[in-house]
Formats: structure tokens, C-alpha cells, sequence
């Protein structure tokens, strides 16, 4: 299963002093904490974990099928340097295991998680400009479906984006469901991450 | 503190981070703060430290994770400031 999340860092404020230390307290565990000191203590890296509690939150709650909100629940284990920009994180919740890859960039943080090591390399993500005259929801699906359209070329006929009763947003060419999809958007960007079924 | 006194100042630390101008509005104890405020994940926190600073308690992983509507959460809130 697929999870995603940005985060625009431009809007992204943790606040000072002791309503930083509260914050942080809300969200992490000591171990994370010292992750985060050991990565340098700038708040770029408490938003890399946090993207990555979020996109792995995606998961377990369509797996739980509930909004669960106990973010020291899910907790990042270890952190990884890929390649410039590129981290990769195991998370552990309830004796499950997730990885989730982030992607850092001087503007955003985009990451994509999964519930399997061989899925988490066949993910398709990509992050987009929201502009400020577009309604954030109606801008993520128009990309969304662009890229499928895209992708599947003459073998897509008429792809549409459903809801369902939980709000999960499915994808269909004609009747077929043609991927697991999950989106995201925060401020000035919109994400998505899928996997084709 | 009454229910509706409650929801009143409840209402007032949820506004800076709501995207839902109607559901806030019509803001009730059945409205949830992510699904219907649309309330950012990240900013939930904000309104948790904003409700321990306005009431003056301390709210726990455990309550916090209840405190998804506004229901549960003047619930939680009345027990601590009864106490």
C-alpha cells in the first residue's frame, strides 16, 4: 500500500522555546529526538520525520480503516542518506514494518511510503505547483489524472477520480480500477504516490 | 464552565488553523477537526498546546489521540478542569 505526504516549508513553523520543546514533545520520542539532533537540529529535519509519520499514518489508517491520531505510535527507527536530497526511513508501528522515501528539496519535503520493501521501488510520485487562484483539491486531481492519462496513453479510455465513503481516492479507466493512489497538498505544492494495479 | 461556554473558546483556538469557512461556521460538538475543519495534521498539535495553554492542563498521548472532534474534546477538557 501507497502513502504520501508534503509538506511546503514555507509554512511550516514549530515555533520557539519552550512552544518548540512542547511541540516536539507532542509529536516525537526521544530516540526520534535524537535522530533529529543527530542530523543537525534544523527544523527541516523534524518536518522530514513528520512527513514520513504522515505518509506511513496514510497507510495504517486505510489498513485500520480509522483516523488514528498518535503520532509517537509509528516510530522511525532508522534514517538513511541515499544520494543528495534523498533519505530513506524505516518506520515501525504495532510489529509492522515501512519504509518511506524522502525527497528534500530547498522548498519542499515530498516522501512516499510503503508497507513492502519490493513495492516501495515500483512507487510513482510527483510533486506540483498549486496556484493561488485554484482550489487545492481540484488542482490534485486534475494532475493526477493528467499524469495517468499520460502514462497510459492509448490504452486509457475516459480516467476518472472517485471518492469513496472514506475519502479515499480511487482511479478508474472505464470500470477498472488502475492504480492505489494517495494524495497529498499543503500551501503552494500538491503530491501524489501510486502504484499501478 | 458549561458545554456551550466550552465549544465558545474552543472555537476560538481552532480558528487560525481551520481551511473550512462553512464547517466552521456551523461549527457543533459533532464536528471533527480534520474531516470537516480540514484542519493540517501538523496543526493539530497547535490546537492541543493552544487548549493546555487556555485551560490551563496538561493533555496526555492518550487524550490527544481522542481529541479528533469537538465532542471528545471538550469532554476531556471538562473532566481535567473539574478535577
Amino acid at each position: 500500500m501507497v502513502g504520501n505526504d508534503i509538506v511546503d516549508l514555507s509554512i511550516s513553523q514549530v515555533g520557539d522555546g519552550t512552544r518548540k520543546i512542547r511541540y516536539l514533545d507532542k509529536l516525537f520520542s526521544d530516540k526520534e529526538l535524537d535522530i533529529i539532533h543527530r542530523l543537525g537540529d534544523e527544523d527541516i529535519w523534524i518536518w522530514l520525520l513528520w512527513s514520513v509519520k504522515e505518509s506511513v499514518y496514510k497507510i495504517v489508517s486505510r489498513i485500520e480503516n480509522r483516523i488514528r491520531y498518535a503520532p509517537k505510535t509509528l516510530r522511525c527507527i532508522s534514517i538513511t542518506k541515499k544520494s543528495e536530497g534523498k533519505y530513506e526511513t524505516i518506520v515501525a508501528y504495532q510489529g509492522h514494518k515501512f519504509v518511506a522515501n524522502s525527497e528534500l528539496t530547498d522548498h519542499y519535503i515530498h516522501t512516499v511510503a510503503s508497507n513492502s520493501m519490493i513495492e516501495i521501488n515500483q512507487l510513482s510520485s510527483k510533486v506540483f505547483t498549486i496556484f493561488s487562484n485554484e482550489n487545492e483539491s481540484t488542482s490534485v486531481d486534475r494532475n493526477v489524472i493528467d499524469y495517468i492519462k499520460d502514462k497510459l496513453g492509448s490504452r486509457s479510455t475516459n480516467i476518472t477520480l472517485k471518492r469513496d465513503e472514506n475519502r479515499v481516492p480511487h482511479v478508474f479507466s472505464g470500470n477498472q480500477e488502475v492504480c492505489q493512489l494517495s494524495i497529498s497538498h499543503h500551501g503552494g505544492y500538491g503530491a501524489f504516490g501510486l502504484i499501478y494495479l | 464552565m458549561n458545554n456551550q461556554e466550552l465549544i465558545d473558546k474552543l472555537k476560538k483556538i481552532v480558528k487560525p488553523y481551520i481551511q473550512n469557512e462553512e464547517a466552521f461556521e456551523n461549527l457543533s460538538e459533532e464536528t471533527r477537526f480534520i474531516e470537516d475543519l480540514k484542519i493540517n495534521s501538523a496543526n493539530l498539535v497547535d490546537v492541543i498546546l493552544d487548549v493546555e495553554d487556555e485551560f490551563d492542563i496538561e493533555v496526555g498521548d492518550d487524550e490527544m489521540e481522542q481529541m479528533l472532534d469537538v465532542k471528545s474534546s471538550i469532554e476531556i477538557i471538562a473532566k481535567k478542569i473539574s478535577k
